[in-house]
């Protein structure tokens, strides 16, 4: 009984004291400000990753070489039960926005602590999503997050957590800027929900799930009266260093309804983590059939019926999958750590820490027809493989991917790492005919403060 | 500290000891194209592909430069010339005619505005029902009915032969600014028809058209040319001579003409008698025909059968239904053409896949097929025209059974895409197919595909010219001179003088 009064006690505790200020960052800040009378904490810091990345493809040439693929400036503030954080990327000497929110905890009680949160950040989802780059055990999220899990976005969340419980959920816009070209924009609902039957010092194991439904709306006028929407889902070949070429990449347009399930389940002991999820995603379509129909109408060649033109134009839901498996054990160092506010692993960051890690990778932007045959000069699937000059097709191909990823990374302390990795991938993707395996070799050298 | 930070710095100099150990890699369209996998033709087809003599000169249209496109004129002037090939494009006409003509829509090189404007040809179409066809009153009014509603104008494929019989197909060439250089009153005076496959055929074994001298008595069933022809005064004087116009058991559904309802209608296949006469301007050159499939959504679905049949029916046109002796030489020993003899006789062509596969199966590679490339997005375009896209077309020409790829060239005054870079060409011949490029029009082109300007060099020792094995051209009379001019054809006789021989054959200025 003790234990279980002991524990959310403790978490309160962490929240309340300075580790609260590192809610957000990457490392416990070096640069902050503290002030018990005015009940006020402030931090500044900043990472950068410089990586490095040789690669070897079978058929369209990667760029091998150096870059620096993330650098970042941030500033929290801790004020009572508020807490402000921004932070802004210009990697790749390219700025962007990145966190910029409020949270405010409004209920810290030895069952838990609920809180709000309002602004521009990561929607609740997959856990790999969730996790900072910087304290995540492999240089690129798997591809199958990258494609499939949602990104940043304007909205607003409410989370509760305690020692065996983790909820969190709210509403997002579909444009931080609203800058879409006509139209309203969509939103989404997302959640993740976690159950923790062992969660302690040396030890965690939890399972649970994300689920996000997305509503698109705003799009382009294509002509009167008709509104196109279109969303994008595509992901590099796990490597910032040349993610130009779009070997898994898939635009869908007309998509209106999109809903992703993200099964998910941790363990972690001190010297050995593993984790895994698998995300679901299908997306419905709606078009005015019947303007553009009646649109088309009045040449010598158009479809006469709204059947006919429905058969030359087809359109159906598109269904999406991705997973990975990740393992890691710590050859030096204390021990793996569990982040108890946002339910994931933490990163490495001990003195001297040296861990071994492998993935695998499994993401599927492909959604063909069974019997359909792809002719890459002209970009057309037959369906059942036969040839003619109006086939009527309704697949997608967005590339099919397995990579296997095994690396080696060490940190001097929790401010400054070295990651190296090898991968191997192998793609499948009409638009790329010829590239099937994919070697590369990286190395990642990365700081926080 | 400072052994971190060697390790640190060991680190990164492995790393980048790897890229700058390893070769560059980048894009490179010669490579690419060198190790991209492109399937070969069997044994069997490349028996095939050789029924076809090398650096064959295949007549674009007839001619497009010198005379009306795919007309009697066209034709006579390229078999004259020494064209290896009369190429043509074949649609179906309402009744079931195989035709000789390019165009989708009639506007272009016929006077049909003049004749028929966009109306219903309600007063022929009875005429040819009942009288022609001998249909009752009650039949002729109920396909009207439905013809009525179902017609679109100015579709080859709208009107019945009869109907396209009483268009000029020859004026319009002295009046398009494109041509009007190039105009001769020969062209109107004796009067040029839209030509059938049957017409084609003929040209190429040497004759040409029979026509009424004036004083008979022609077509008095018929009653063919009257005033629908605009022949008031029934002067039949040099018209062509019909000798039947009858009604098979076929029938054909009309691709283009549909019913409110969406369905198609069905049409009777009627064939036409006509009577030819041996041209009276000697030449002992005989071509062959190098014939094109036109878009298959336009004709009817049976259209390469149609074809395949009428090859048959025809002068012996098809080496399937008729054997030809493996040895018989392309060229006689004067020099004169012999191709329309050889088993070579008939090229067929297409730009479409669908067309291609239906070909497949009624010829059965047996009949030498090319694969015709135009860069675009329409429905028979290429759209990739990189070393993979390329090849990904030759490859489903492979197993579609052609022997050959067509593909455009660029250059004035037609500025099409390229798509006979020496690599292409190099693709095609590690495919074992060979290269049939279109269409020449200039010196330029002629220099620069057969090698003369150093084009292809920047590809290192991989290409050789002359970067086609066959050619399509406007201009039979140029590209002949410059082949012999620098030896390319050994076996020739003298090239004639293009207006010259257009007056001898009775064209006049």
């Amino acid at each position: 009984m003790k234990k279980h009064i002991l524990l959310p006690a403790m978490l309160v505790a962490a929240m309340c004291t300075t580790s609260a200020v590192k809610a957000q960052e990457d490392v416990n800040p070096l640069l902050k400000y503290i002030s018990k009378d005015e009940n006020v904490k402030a931090s500044v810091g900043g990472r950068m990753f410089a990586d490095f990345a040789y690669f070897h493809s079978d058929w369209t040439p990667m760029k091998s070489g150096a870059a620096i693929t993330d650098a970042r400036v941030h500033a929290a503030l801790t004020y009572g039960k508020l807490y402000f954080y921004a932070d802004f990327a210009f990697g790749k000497g390219k700025f962007s926005q990145k966190n910029l929110f409020v949270r405010y905890n409004f209920n810290e009680s030895e069952y838990g602590i609920h809180s709000v949160k309002v602004g521009y950040y990561n929607e609740p989802s997959s856990m790999s999503n969730m996790t900072s780059s910087y304290n995540y055990h492999f240089i690129t999220r798997p591809a199958s997050v990258q494609a499939l899990a949602p990104g940043r976005a304007l909205g607003a969340t409410y989370k509760f957590f305690n020692q065996n419980f983790f909820f969190d959920q709210g509403i997002f816009a579909q444009f931080k800027y609203n800058d879409q070209e006509a139209g309203y924009q969509g939103m989404s609902l997302s959640g993740r929900w976690l159950y923790k039957p062992v969660n302690e010092v040396h030890q965690t194991f939890q399972f649970g799930f994300s689920a996000r439904y997305q509503h698109f709306n705003g799009g382009e006028v294509i002509q009167d009266g008709v509104l196109k929407t279109d969303v994008n889902y595509s992901a590099n070949m796990q490597t910032y260093v040349d993610d130009d070429t779009e070997f898994l990449n898939l635009d869908l347009p007309w998509a209106n309804n999109a809903v992703t399930i993200t099964p998910e389940v941790l363990f972690r002991s001190d010297r050995f983590f593993t984790r895994a999820e698998y995300m679901w995603t299908r997306v419905w379509k709606k078009r005015p059939d019947q303007t553009m129909f009646e649109s088309q109408l009045g040449g010598q060649q158009s479809w006469q019926t709204l059947p006919s033109w429905l058969g030359g134009n087809k359109l159906r839901p598109t269904l999406l999958n991705g997973g990975y498996i990740e393992l890691g054990y710590l050859l030096c160092g204390k021990a793996y750590t569990y982040d108890q506010e946002y339910g994931l692993l933490k990163g490495m960051g001990d003195k001297n820490a040296l861990e071994l890690v492998a993935r695998y990778t499994y993401t599927d932007l492909a959604d063909i027809t069974k019997g359909d045959r792809f002719v890459y000069g002209n970009n057309k699937f037959y369906p059942e493989g036969n040839i003619v000059d109006y086939p009527r097709w309704s697949s997608v191909d967005g590339g099919k991917m397995h990579a296997v990823t095994l690396g080696l990374n060490f940190s001097f302390n929790e401010y400054v790492k070295i990651m190296g990795e090898y991968q191997y991938a192998n793609l499948s993707n009409v638009y790329f005919p010829d590239d099937k395996n994919f070697h590369q070799l990286q190395l990642r050298v990365a700081f926080a403060f | 500290m400072i052994n971190k930070s060697i390790l640190m710095a060991l680190t990164c100099g492995v790393a980048l000891s790897f890229m700058s150990c390893e070769n560059q890699e980048f894009n490179d369209t010669y490579a690419d194209a060198a190790r991209v996998h492109v399937d070969t033709l069997s044994t069997e087809m490349q028996k095939v592909r050789d029924y076809v003599p090398d650096l064959a000169v295949v007549a674009h249209r007839g001619t497009t430069y010198w005379a009306p496109e795919e007309t009697e004129a066209a034709f006579r002037w390229a078999r004259h010339m020494g064209a290896d090939y009369l190429e043509a494009d074949l649609q179906v006409s309402k009744d079931g005619v195989i035709l000789a003509l390019h165009d989708t829509d009639l506007k272009r090189t016929t006077n049909i505005e003049d004749v028929f404007g966009e109306r219903f040809p309600e007063q022929e179409r009875r005429h040819y029902y009942k009288n022609i066809l001998g249909y009752d009153e009650a039949k002729t009014e109920k396909l009207l009915a439905r013809d009525r509603e179902a017609f679109v104008p100015n579709y080859p494929c709208s009107y019945t032969y009869y109907e396209l019989l009483m268009l000029d197909a020859g004026s319009w060439f002295n009046q398009d600014p494109a041509s009007m250089e190039q105009a001769r009153s020969g062209f109107t005076t004796k009067h040029q028809y839209i030509s059938t496959l049957t017409d084609l055929i003929k040209y190429s074994k040497g004759y040409k058209l029979k026509r009424y001298e004036g004083g008979e008595n022609p077509d008095g069933k018929f009653k063919f040319w009257d005033k629908y022809n605009g022949n008031k005064d029934n002067d039949y004087k040099g018209h062509r001579v019909i000798v039947n116009i009858e009604e098979t058991k076929d029938s054909i559904n009309n691709p283009i003409n549909y019913l409110k309802d969406g369905s198609t209608i069905k049409d009777a296949v009627v064939r036409y008698t006509f009577e030819y006469v041996e041209d009276d301007v000697q030449s002992e050159n005989i071509p062959g025909i190098y014939i094109e499939f036109k878009e298959p959504w336009l004709n009817p679905s049976n259209f390469e059968q149609m074809v395949y049949d009428e090859l048959a029916r025809v002068e012996d046109m098809n080496i399937m239904t008729k054997e030809v002796a493996e040895n018989v030489p392309f060229y006689t020993a004067n020099g004169a053409v012999n191709v329309g003899n050889t088993r070579g006789k008939v090229i067929l062509q297409t730009f479409s896949l669908q067309s291609l596969d239906r070909s497949a199966k009624i010829f059965k590679g047996e009949i030498p097929m090319c694969f015709l490339l135009w860069k675009g997005t329409a429905a028979t375009d290429l759209q990739n025209d990189n070393p993979q896209g390329y090849a990904s077309f030759i490859n489903m020409a492979v197993e579609l059974k052609a022997h050959y790829m067509g593909p455009s060239i660029a250059g004035a005054p037609n500025n099409y895409d390229e798509l006979n870079y020496p690599w292409q060409h190099d693709m095609i011949h590690r495919a074992k197919m060979k290269n049939h490029p279109y269409s020449f029009d200039s010196y330029d082109q002629m220099a620069k595909y057969f090698g003369l300007y150093n084009w292809g060099t920047e590809g290192g020792t991989r290409y050789e010219a002359p970067y086609l094995d066959a050619f399509f051209t406007n201009h039979t009379d140029m590209s002949l001179q410059f082949m012999i001019d620098h030896g390319f054809r050994k076996e020739y006789h003298a090239v004639p003088d293009a207006r010259d021989l257009l007056e001898k054959l009775g064209y006049e200025k």
